[in-house]
């Protein structure tokens, strides 16, 4: 008995058990009970430890594969918690919910109908603004510029993406909001019209780069095969690789389109934050409010129902850009399946 | 097993020993927390810089206590401290609604919630007694303006009735030539604070009679702090807000109104209808370390110092500062 | 049409529909359409132009209806017009269109748009958008026409210059935005701005305990978001067998990387908050902050050890070394410089993200964390436990409220934000390419 148990082999199927035992137990706690156990955080980081020194390759692998799963837990954990701090919202009168016209915090009467509204005639105008320009440019920066100026695009053009939203809407708002506003001679300062402009230059980057991925990946031979024939180098991209890479091209613009949703700061240092539908509906020079800008410029000061209608439409927002991304994903994994098949 | 597992091994259990000992001990560091308010921030937040710069006695310049009739060699932070016979302590202010800060001192997530509107107005629904656990100190007192962009003024719009008031921000006037006092030929924008904010609450109390009121549809826009307010009438050509007196300036001047009672006023009078008292708040009584600050607040330094001479607000008349100061825990 | 067109296009219904006789008619029928349409609402913004009381903007935006239908209409004759080929008339007449509208919209912008004489529901706006429209299309038409108009390589031409001008719009907006931000910001920027922390009693302001808090904050995330994520690029490169796991992974990754940076604020208020103090803390900024960072690291790293060729492996192997041996002695050497450049792209977007740090690590006027100390222990861990000042959030307060100085100030603070993340971006970019250029294999 005792030579079976100092056999190494089930020695460290037991510590192994017993640590993942112990970092579950210390989640679950964590989770379900807001408490962090010391006790419990010990003993795993020291059976760990144990692990690494006499096992290291079965350690090293069940760590790895305990981080491997560390995306999913945090994607499962936010579904979760928005959905139980937000789902109340929607309980309670789900339609009113989502197409009222009110949100009235004195008197506690919740509704995203303008906010939703809001959100989207701010991401449809970015989506104007960014979906031409940003694929245009990929099908400069995969075809037609020089190598040494691809070179210098492609980071440019990340940089792009990489100043930060609170800077974009602070410049937004400084030039381009009482810009627009004199040029335009209107009596309000925060319109969709405004924040759509930025987010359309925000939602760029990753149309391109996305959209440019695409490009690239169409196999050049496909290409030559077409210059082969006399035609000019245009009318092989649009009739040959543009075709190729247009579901990609597509995923480009769903990701550009969540990151316009998506977006919080600059909308918020922009928009009017007036909770209602603008009149006439679609005129883009009112002021309104969006998903994000209502969360992000409440929550703070909420109590109560209010918090709960803000994660109804934190969880909202969530379930939108989930969508969006899985589309995308979707359409990518089919256009790789096909160039690997041909 | 090697000597250099050895050595990790040790290495590993010294820095688990040592982490999960700190964070059994863990603890944010000694401070006072105040939040709320962003019209009483300005008070709180100049206070606090004093208090943790804690400036010597010898720094007249900064802390004059032989000015205000107080003997001590002590620095600051200290002697107000002392008073109570504590150890200097940090105060951090934090910066977000009226509402908040009650909540979040009801919560204990904070020591001293600013307020800019009573706690009865803030929380209509709460009982007498549900309210009686908070205790009220009276650190100075607020005017609400009505500010309206510097075109505006120039126009001639310098003089609204309370009606013309109610009609701006209920929707039915919404051009300045419907303002009796000039002839602007400008769509108005009516700018509005965040709701749950102090400033918000008490606008709706004086000129509407509750917080509860709806049908606000004149207002274009809503900003969360008067900052912002004062931000879009200086970049507006057409605007009316009501700020704090503190963020009224040339650029964006405050009205006279003519009130319900035939009187016109002007934002220097003292019977001016939108004033306000600006709250601290404090949850079940007040303790040594609240009363320390508040008394340093409460005080002839700090009325004159953070109130009078770092804001545009206005000091507690001598009765009003006895009768706050009554209200803190005696010292030692 | 180039003999490409006719193998390459796919022959829809519509297609051989309009092929026939009646087909042809349709289209010039439409295109008719789109040119009266045209020229009619051409002449109505002129008119409201000249004389502002001309039209009501219900008339007007009936009007814009109408003509969105009728590009629509266009969009769908040209996609079908293969084979036609315009007459000079038509690429002259929209040239006189652009220009012209071109004109009102430049010259006379209050005149078009004021409607003084209209009450109630008006809104002037309305004729703008109108008129904007007008020469987007008007421009778009033309682009058409002189599209469909030339031979192939005046086309060619058409379109490189069309996509050179959309990639020289957002990087001359890029250069702008920089620009501008140092000639506002430059005045404000000393030494002692930079070192040292705001001091209301004596009126002076500095961002320093701004720039080590956003310093801890990502240093925090880097600490917790890449072990996690390169050990999981590890797992999926080198262990995981089946498809699916790494598909399942690849997708979590992608819909973490595009949640949207508030809902990780709010995810952060109702877990973290509670769980860690009950306030504001530095530990849950990390914590989030390593959240947003993960997925991208994830990603970078995949592509990282999968770039890794896979002679280096089966060497190892084949000299006897165990599978870890070889993945930590040969394939993590190898891809360090590519995970690295990945992260630093990473840390430098998430070192100027407000939203998600806002609701549950900042607060303003707060000293720089202080980890170290004279005495012992040397070391705590108190600041971890207690709010910091953050950058991005500074320039979000001081627009906000005012908090932590003026307007200069903030654009002050901006461009030391801005400098702090073209540090990471460029810090990256040059190990990229410089790594590119000097790989091995």
């Amino acid at each position: 008995m005792i030579e079976k148990f100092t056999n190494k082999l089930s020695l460290r199927i037991l510590l192994g058990l017993f640590v993942l035992v112990s970092f579950a137990l210390l989640f679950t706690f964590f989770v379900l009970f807001q408490t962090f156990n010391v006790y419990l955080f010990l003993v795993v980081v020291l059976g760990t430890a144990l692990g690494w020194v006499f096992f290291e390759d079965s350690a090293a692998k069940t760590l790895l594969f305990i981080a491997s799963t560390s995306a999913g837990t945090i994607l499962v954990l936010i579904a979760v918690f928005l959905f139980l701090r937000g789902f109340p919202a929607f309980q309670r009168d789900p339609i009113f919910f989502l197409t009222g016209s009110e949100w009235h915090v004195y008197r506690e009467i919740y509704s995203l109908g303008p906010m939703i509204w809001g959100s989207i005639i701010v991401t449809f105008g970015a989506t104007i603004i960014a979906a031409p320009m940003g694929v245009s440019s990929a099908i400069f920066i995969a075809k037609f510029s020089p190598k040494w100026l691809r070179s210098i695009l492609k980071p440019a053009i990340e940089l792009l993406a990489g100043i930060p939203s609170v800077v974009y809407g602070f410049i937004g708002f400084i030039l381009l909001n009482s810009a627009i506003m004199d040029y335009f001679d209107i009596s309000n300062m925060g319109q969709y019209f405004a924040p759509s402009i930025i987010l359309g230059i925000m939602a760029l980057p990753t149309i391109t780069s996305v959209a440019e991925d695409a490009i690239d990946a169409v196999p050049e031979h496909m290409e030559k095969g077409a210059l082969a024939l006399g035609v000019t180098k245009w009318q092989a991209i649009k009739e040959v690789t543009l075709p190729s890479a247009s579901s990609g091209i597509m995923a480009a613009l769903i990701l550009g389109i969540g990151r316009a949703l998506g977006e919080t700061m600059a909308v918020t240092m922009m928009i009017g934050h007036k909770t209602a539908f603008p009149s006439p509906l679609f005129d883009i020079f009112d002021p309104g409010e969006t998903l994000t800008s209502l969360i992000a410029s409440q929550i703070g000061e909420a109590s109560g129902q209010a918090v709960e209608a803000l994660m109804g439409a934190g969880l909202l927002l969530f379930l939108i850009v989930f969508v969006l991304s899985v589309t995308s994903r979707i359409i990518q994994s089919r256009l790789q399946r096909r160039f690997r098949r041909g | 097993m090697s000597i250099k597992k050895l050595a990790g091994l040790s290495l590993v259990f010294m820095l688990v020993l040592s982490i999960s000992s700190f964070s059994l001990f863990a603890q944010g560091q000694d401070v006072l927390r105040a939040d709320g308010s962003s019209t009483v921030y300005p008070i709180a937040s100049l206070a606090a810089s004093y208090w943790n710069s804690n400036p010597p006695i010898a720094d007249a310049e900064y802390w004059p206590a032989s000015d205000y009739g107080i003997d001590t060699e002590k620095s600051l932070a200290d002697y107000w401290a002392s008073l109570y016979g504590l150890e200097t302590f940090n105060v951090a202010v934090g910066l977000s609604h009226s509402g908040v800060g009650l909540n979040k001192v009801a919560e204990g997530k904070v020591d001293i919630g600013d307020s800019s509107a009573g706690a009865k107005f803030e929380f209509p629904e709460k009982t007498e007694e549900e309210l009686s656990s908070y205790t009220a100190h009276i650190v100075g007192k607020d005017r609400q303006a009505f500010s309206v962009s510097k075109e505006v003024y120039e126009a001639g719009c310098t003089v609204l009735t309370k009606e013309e008031i109610v009609g701006i921000f209920k929707g039915e006037i919404t051009n300045w030539k419907g303002v009796h006092s000039c002839d602007y030929d400008k769509e108005i924008q009516a700018i509005g604070r965040a709701v749950g904010s102090g400033t918000e609450t008490m606008f709706r109390v004086n000129v509407f009679g509750s917080s509860e009121v709806s049908g606000l549809n004149g207002i274009d826009v809503r900003y969360g702090q008067n900052q912002m307010v004062q931000q879009a009438l200086v970049k507006s050509s057409n605007g009316i807000g009501y700020p704090g007196i503190d963020f009224v300036s040339d650029d964006n001047p405050a009205l006279e109104v003519i009130w319900e009672d035939g009187n016109t006023y002007s934002i220097e009078d003292q019977a001016w209808p939108l004033g306000r008292p600006l709250y601290m708040y404090t949850w079940e009584g007040t303790s040594k370390t609240e009363a320390a600050f508040l008394r340093m607040i409460l005080s002839d330094f700090g009325q004159s110092v953070f109130v009078d001479g770092g804001t545009e607000y206005f000091m507690l008349s001598e009765k009003e500062q006895a009768e706050q100061l009554e209200k803190l825990p005696p010292i030692e | 049409m180039s003999p490409v067109d006719e193998n390459i296009s796919e022959t829809s219904v519509v297609d051989k529909l309009f092929v026939s006789v009646e087909g042809k008619l349709m289209r010039r029928l439409m295109l008719a359409l789109w040119l009266v349409m045209g020229m009619v609402f051409l002449a109505i913004s002129t008119l409201t132009a000249i004389w502002p009381n001309f039209l009501s903007n219900v008339v007007i935006s009936t009007l814009g209806a109408f003509l969105l239908v009728a590009v629509g209409l266009t969009i769908v004759a040209f996609k079908l017009l293969k084979e036609y080929q315009p007459p000079m008339i038509h690429f002259l007449l929209s040239l006189f269109l652009i220009a012209f509208s071109g004109v009102v919209f430049l010259f006379f912008p209050n005149h078009g748009l004021e409607i003084p004489a209209l009450e109630g529901d008006v809104t002037p706006q309305l004729a703008t958008i109108s008129l904007f429209f007008i020469v987007t299309f008007a421009t778009v038409w033309t682009g058409l026409l002189f599209y469909w108009e030339n031979p192939a390589h005046n086309r060619q031409l058409a379109v490189q210059y069309f996509t050179w001008v959309s990639v020289a719009i957002p990087l001359g907006v890029l250069t702008f935005f920089i620009v501008y931000t140092i000639m506002e910001g430059s005045s404000v920027i000393t030494w002692d701005f930079i070192s040292s922390a705001s001091d209301l009693m004596r009126g002076e302001i500095g961002i320093f305990p701004a720039i080590m808090g956003t310093f801890s904050l990502i240093i925090g995330a880097t600490v917790f978001a890449v072990p996690l994520g390169v050990g999981a690029a590890i797992f999926l490169t080198e262990y995981a067998k089946r498809g699916w796991i790494k598909q399942a992974v690849g997708v979590t990754a992608d819909c973490l990387w595009s949640t949207p940076s508030i809902v990780f604020g709010l995810f952060g208020y109702v877990f973290l908050v509670p769980r860690i103090t009950g306030h504001s803390t530095l530990l849950a900024g990390q914590i989030i902050l390593a959240a947003m960072l993960l997925p991208l690291t994830i990603a970078t790293s995949t592509e990282a050890i999968t770039a890794v060729p896979d002679e280096f492996r089966n060497g190892s192997l084949a000299l006897g070394a165990s599978k870890w041996w070889t993945i930590r002695r040969v394939v993590l050497p190898s891809s360090v410089p590519s995970i690295v450049t990945g992260v630093l792209l990473g840390v430098g977007r998430i070192a100027g993200e407000t939203a998600p740090i806002m609701l549950i690590a900042v607060a303003s006027h707060t000293n720089a964390p202080n980890f170290f100390s004279l005495s012992p222990p040397y070391f705590h861990l108190g600041p971890l436990f207690s709010e910091v000042d953050a950058l991005p959030y500074r320039l979000y307060s001081i627009y906000k409220a005012g908090v932590g100085g003026s307007i200069h100030e903030a654009w002050g603070t901006a461009m030391v934000l801005i400098a702090l993340v073209l540090m990471f971006y460029g810090l990256g970019i040059s190990i990229r390419s410089y790594y590119r250029r000097n790989r091995g294999w």
